[in-house]
């Protein structure tokens, strides 16, 4: 192991160890970078072209990220590269307040799937900024696991554009302990473009967490999927705001959301606004939201078999968060998860 | 051994009193029944025993060897040795049935003890195929989309693995057809044994030909009004109930009475619709 990785936590250290293909950057430097031949074609540097116009410049956060960035990634999959086992990718903050952007293009017909860790090391302001561009037919998926302490706050912003036919799913889990805000725009541009964005949150102790996804149908016959799961624990307070935006025009699109969340103390807060804005007749569109708390006699039918609240708690939101384990099922990752989950349910 | 005394029990729900003093004792190697019609209070008793959160005991108490019953939660009850097989027993979906069973024999071990994992799968997959159960049963959620019939075999079948010392079920026999009536008395008698004190509550004795039961109690006006043997059984279910209502001089025998009239034999309303 490099000399480098040893300035991280034990747990970081054994969690980068544990997997395959990974690449590691911290405080803008990329201070391991371990990858199968399999990745030979795929260009990494830190250097990033794109056109700033695409984003949402009036957000504070994007604008205070294009104006202090001091970490970078860019991954290039090239035209027809399919990138078959999963790149690794963390982020993470060691001693600076992090300004990141981690760029990713998917060449037209190219396939990626990336999971990315994201962690601190000490108290800091974290602004992160991640931008993919996925040509036509291309697929990527796109899995994030924020697990930063609550000695950090942390602003994620994540901007796709999707073309024809190119598939973009996310699946963003934010099971850290900081004050978090988590904006994802993706826009369709392309025909028959797919977006499925899911997000997965828990929230405890005095955390806040506001989390919003918006896809954007700018293309015909474009289809996107929010879904939010969410669970608040202790005196938490968590956001979750939804919007499918189908554009004039853009007939046969389709556009659902749905947020699923448990509130598990009194004094905990979960509230879902899901919208949808759409300027055109000929498209099948929907939003469905369930929160409440975890049904007393779900409790106390488990309890009447001798597990104790806690242990029917556990069980009931591991359930919960299934639709996200499952695509989490990663040997490495999941004791880790567990242990997040674990810590925020005591 | 294990011995439950139920002594001078009231209980209310929603500040309605349902339960008016009940004695009642069960040991191991026993089988009762509580017999009688609707809205007696019988199936409170049930969920009063294991603890349910809507209930509040206002009088009397409750032991299991001595140990006082109302000061445990429902979780430290079970773990104690009490079961309850439900009326309706409750769908939990996204927890699978095997995660849950093995959670909960996983409460009953010794600290820093460990579940044998295969032995677990090898008492779970027999007592599917004793119930008759459908072999993907572990791998579906808990209760979820599973028909009447399925739910009260899948609550036998948590009997079977979790081993108590005294058991309950209540109107274990509603929603069973014949077929499946006979397969839960087969698997419930099995379970009859020295080592298990058993209470079953029931509107008919239908599924008291398939179990045998040694006591027979009648539930009205939320008490034990009669104790007897099989004799008292038979005769209520050739004669009913009528002929002991006269006996206690009981008019109404509820305590749990439905207020909700239903809206066509209500004229104001009908003319509304």
């Amino acid at each position: 192991m490099s000399d480098a990785l040893k300035t991280l936590t034990p747990e970081l250290q054994s969690l980068i160890g544990a997997v395959e293909n990974v690449i590691v950057v911290c405080d803008g430097n990329i201070i391991h970078q371990q990858l199968s031949p399999a990745f030979d074609g795929l260009t990494i540097n830190q250097t990033l072209i794109y056109d700033a116009q695409k984003f949402d410049l009036d957000d504070p956060a994007v604008a205070y990220n294009l104006e202090h960035t001091n970490s970078t990634l860019s991954l290039i999959v090239p035209k027809d590269t399919v990138l078959k086992p999963t790149l690794y990718v963390f982020v993470i903050q060691g001693d600076l307040d992090l300004v990141h952007q981690t760029h990713v293009h998917l060449e037209a017909n190219a396939e990626l799937s990336v999971f990315e860790y994201l962690g601190n090391t000490t108290q800091a302001g974290i602004n992160i900024l991640t931008h993919a561009d996925v040509d036509p037919y291309a697929t990527l998926n796109y899995l994030s696991l924020a697990a930063h302490t609550k000695h950090a706050a942390v602003s994620l912003n994540r901007f796709a554009n999707i073309a024809e036919r190119a598939n973009a799913t996310y699946t963003l889990a934010l099971f850290g302990e900081a004050l978090t805000q988590q904006n994802t725009h993706h826009i369709i541009h392309g025909y028959q473009g797919e977006s499925l964005v899911k997000v997965v949150a828990f929230t405890d102790q005095t955390q806040e967490a506001f989390i919003r996804t918006l896809v954007e149908h700018q293309a015909i016959d474009s289809t996107g999927n929010i879904e939010h799961y969410g669970v608040a624990n202790d005196e938490s307070f968590l956001t979750f705001e939804g919007m499918g935006k189908i554009l004039k025009g853009m007939r046969q699109s389709k556009a659902f959301q749905s947020t699923k969340g448990v509130v598990l103390a009194p004094k905990a807060r979960l509230d879902a606004n899901p919208l949808l804005v759409i300027d055109e007749y000929d498209v099948e569109a929907g939003h469905g939201a369930a929160v409440g708390r975890i049904d007393e006699e779900q409790l106390y039918y488990m309890m009447s078999r001798g597990l104790t609240k806690k242990e029917a708690e556990r069980l009931i939101i591991n359930g919960f968060l299934a639709p996200l384990s499952q695509l989490l099922a990663d040997a490495a990752m999941d004791d880790h998860i567990r242990a997040l989950l674990a810590a925020k349910t005591q | 051994m294990a011995t439950l005394i139920i002594k001078d029990l009231y209980a209310k729900v929603d500040d309605k009193e349902i339960l008016k003093g009940v004695n009642l004792t069960i040991k191991s190697g026993e089988t009762h029944a509580i017999m009688g019609p609707n809205g007696t209070g019988k199936s409170t008793l049930a969920s009063v025993i294991m603890g349910h959160p809507r209930y509040e005991v206002t009088q009397g108490s409750i032991t299991l060897d001595g140990e006082d019953v109302l000061e445990m939660e429902t979780d430290e009850r079970a773990r104690a040795g009490l079961f309850l097989a439900m009326q309706a027993p409750q769908e939990v979906p996204g927890v699978t049935n095997s995660d849950f069973l093995k959670t909960a024999v996983e409460t009953r071990l010794e600290e820093g003890e460990h579940l044998a994992l295969f032995d677990f799968i090898k008492q779970y997959d027999q007592a599917i195929s004793d119930l008759k159960m459908a072999d993907d049963v572990p791998h579906r959620y808990l209760n979820d989309g599973f028909s009447g019939g399925e739910k009260k075999r899948n609550e036998i079948l948590q009997m079977k693995l979790l081993k108590p010392r005294i058991a309950i079920l209540d109107e274990i026999d509603s929603g069973l057809d014949v077929d499946a009536l006979k397969i839960v008395g087969d698997n419930v008698s099995k379970m009859q044994t020295d080592e298990l004190g058993l209470l079953m509550i029931t509107h008919y004795q239908r599924i008291l030909e398939y179990i045998n039961a040694d006591i027979i109690h009648v539930m009205m006006q939320g008490r034990i009004v009669k104790t007897g043997d099989q004799a008292l059984m038979k005769k209520i279910d050739t004669e009913g109930y009528d002929w002991l209502k006269e006996e206690l001089g009981i008019d109404d025998e509820r305590v749990i009475v439905e207020d909700h009239e239903p809206v066509f034999l209500n004229p104001t309303k009908k003319e509304a619709l």
